[in-house]
């Protein structure tokens, strides 16, 4: 047992002298005092391990010590042994009160004074560690939540609230952790639409919040490209029913609103039922119809939607069903009755959103909460309203190129095996809007660039294509003359105009062939010539404004005009 | 009241364990309770005189205590009789006690006088 270092507190001078001969010989640092004033002052100087305090004392006796040196040792165990002949419970009792801990009786015995200071050792070794493991885990709480605070910045970062502070939206996020389980999310669409969504992650705090990162990202990366809503959901669904562990997922309620045809498409997903309310206080309920997503593989994605016609004024209600399972600490829940009745006792619309959220938190009052609570309202408003704000919101959030022109010549090397649509398609997709008109923009860079390699620089003929023995002549021919290309060349020249919602988008294509007999009014009237079908053009005349031949027929101009 | 004529005027094994443990400053050790002894028959008169029963019965508990740490057990237990009738306010009956208390502790004396003597 290691040394400590004991005060001796006796007003008898021999009783004194006996008991820190006792105590050094067992090895202990001994510190003398012969009141209760000095052993005050000596606690304070010396911070003594253990303190043998006789009860009655001169100056200051042993109760009122053991008081004053308890106060002063705070959190420090200082265990206090009083040295006294008193024999009566009151006595006894008295010196437990004051924060004694032990008795030692005259006359000493040294084995028994040896016993309880080892056993005080032991106490104190033990108080020791403990102390030692609190500061730990605090530190190591302190850790954790500074960790959270910056995870919560990122996370904050990437799952931003979008647009939800427009006039037509009323939201409610609130969330039982640091982190929220629930996600809300409002994001303008290029062609001033608004996307909406909200997602209710199984459990809460940081697990359930992990989910919602990739979300966030997929919802504001692909709605802000142009991505329709079914689209995006998939690719959410996909990602985390990649990523989530079997048991995790999201129940999701996702708007599309469109405030020129005034239409709202809902896709809902494991949600409580949605209220659709009408101006004039009429109230629709459209059921969740899909699984929550991150449960499916992308092939049993089921993108079917519920379509509503709306008028300015009328709302649309969605939530976690953290409000119909909120608590009011008796075992009792919110439900759905109270919930509706909230609809029929409404007089003023404006402020229905705030009757349910005071409802909820009237009903659940002091009890504790189990769930994050998530609400959102949207109201249809006029066209010209909404894009206002909506092109306020653009100008700061969503940038690209939009007034560009590139010329990009592929010559033979390059013609033999190199497809350059996929790398063009790219850099057109970066134009902000562009993204939804992707399909068709393929389309006719496809036919354009096959007519200008298969029928310019290496010269097939495409009527050859007109019965199944020519195609694969056609085809075989084609592979002979890329795979011996020596020369020749394929030039893209593009523009990107932009304009009043939306742009206009030059293409034009040349080779090094030898072009063709053109006929540009014939290509406007659909006719039926051959060589006109043969590359594709009234295709390629339906998708795009212009198409003209130039020169020797070797060189084409086609304008595609597009809107949001 | 302790019945204490049966216990030997100084236990002779506890004075053994004494010298153990004080080793060369076992004659300091009876010098300075034979003094302090001095100190504390004198405030026990004086608080007898005084009719300070409080006093008396503080000084009668310490000097029980030093006693029975020196292994004087009928010293100690005479002490303990005064501390026990002071704080029951007889001081009328404990002034004969005091008287012999003085008359055991100079027995006490005498005898550590011949262990100081002999060490």
């Amino acid at each position: 047992m290691d040394s400590i270092k004991v005060l001796v507190a006796d007003d008898n001078d021999s009783d004194r002298m006996i008991l820190s001969s006792i105590l050094n010989r067992q090895g202990h640092e001994v510190v003398q005092a012969a009141n209760g004033r000095e052993a005050v002052e000596l606690f304070s100087s010396e911070r003594p391990n253990l303190i043998l305090l006789d009860a009655l004392m001169p100056e200051m006796d042993g109760f009122e010590a053991a008081k004053a040196i308890k106060a002063l040792a705070g959190d420090d165990l200082v265990p206090i042994i009083f040295l006294t002949s008193l024999r009566d419970a009151e006595s006894l009792a008295r010196c437990l009160e004051v924060g004694g801990d032990d008795f030692l009786s005259k006359p000493y015995n040294r084995v028994i004074l040896e016993a309880k200071i080892q056993a005080f050792q032991r106490m104190r070794q033990m108080h020791q560690t403990l102390q030692h493991q609190m500061q730990q885990i605090a530190a190591n709480n302190a850790y954790l939540l500074q960790e959270q605070r910056v995870a919560k910045s990122v996370f904050d970062n990437v799952a931003h609230t979008g647009c939800l502070d427009a006039p037509n939206i009323k939201s409610l996020l609130s969330p039982l952790a640091v982190f929220n389980g629930d996600v809300l999310l409002a994001a303008y669409t290029p062609s001033g639409g608004m996307h909406l969504l909200l997602g209710d992650f199984t459990g809460h705090g940081l697990p359930a919040a992990i989910g919602a990162m990739p979300l966030a990202e997929i919802f504001y990366g692909m709605t802000g490209k142009g991505f329709g809503m079914i689209e995006v959901l998939r690719e959410i669904n996909l990602k985390l029913k990649t990523i989530l562990p079997v048991g995790v997922f999201s129940c999701v309620g996702m708007i599309e609103v469109n405030f020129n045809d005034r239409s709202l498409r809902a896709w809902l997903g494991g949600l409580p039922d949605c209220f659709l309310v009408r101006k004039n206080g009429e109230v629709e309920v459209l059921a969740s119809t899909h699984l929550p997503v991150g449960v499916l593989g992308n092939s049993e994605f089921d993108a079917s939607v519920h379509e509503v016609q709306m008028n300015i004024g009328d709302r649309f209600y969605l939530w976690s069903d953290g409000i119909q399972e909120a608590s009011n600490g008796q075992e009792e829940m919110y439900g759905e009755e109270r919930l509706m009745q909230n609809f029929t006792a409404n007089r003023d619309q404006d402020v229905l959103f705030d009757e349910i959220k005071n409802s909820v938190a009237e009903f659940i009052g002091d009890s504790e909460r189990d769930d994050d609570i998530t609400m959102l309202e949207v109201m249809m408003l006029d066209a010209e309203e909404i894009n206002a704000e909506a092109a306020e919101f653009k100008a700061g959030a969503i940038a690209g190129p939009t007034d560009w022109k590139l010329a990009y010549q592929l010559g033979p090397e390059t013609l033999r095996d190199f497809n350059p649509l996929p790398l063009l398609l790219h850099i057109l997709m970066e134009v902000p809007g562009l993204r939804p008109h992707s399909s068709s923009l393929y389309t006719v860079l496809a036919e354009l660039y096959s007519n200008a390699l298969e029928h310019g620089v290496i010269g097939l003929n495409s009527k050859l294509k007109s019965d199944p023995a020519g195609f694969a002549t056609y085809y075989s021919q084609r592979q002979q003359r890329l795979s011996t290309l020596t020369n020749g060349f394929v030039e893209f020249v593009i523009e990107h105009i932009p304009k009043k919602d939306g742009g206009e988008l030059r293409l034009q294509v040349a080779d090094s062939g030898a072009g063709f007999e053109y006929n540009n009014e014939a290509a406007e009237t659909m006719s039926s010539d051959d060589e006109y079908h043969g590359r594709g053009i009234p295709l390629i005349s339906s998708l795009c404004s212009d198409v003209q031949y130039l020169g020797c027929g070797n060189e084409v101009r086609a304008v595609f005009n597009w809107q949001h | 009241m302790h019945e204490f004529e049966s216990s030997p005027r100084l236990d002779s094994e506890m004075l053994s364990d004494l010298k153990d443990i004080m080793e060369e400053d076992y004659a300091v050790l009876l010098e300075t309770y034979l003094a302090d002894a001095i100190v504390r028959l004198d405030s026990i008169d004086a608080a007898a005189c005084e009719q300070n029963s409080s006093n008396l019965m503080e000084s009668a508990h310490s000097f029980k205590g030093s006693s029975l740490n020196i292994g004087a057990s009928r010293l100690a237990g005479l002490s303990s009789n005064v501390e026990i009738l002071a704080k029951e306010e007889r001081l009328e009956q404990a002034l004969p006690v005091i008287a012999q208390l003085h008359e055991e502790y100079e027995a006490v004396k005498t005898l550590l006088e011949q262990e100081l003597s002999q060490s």
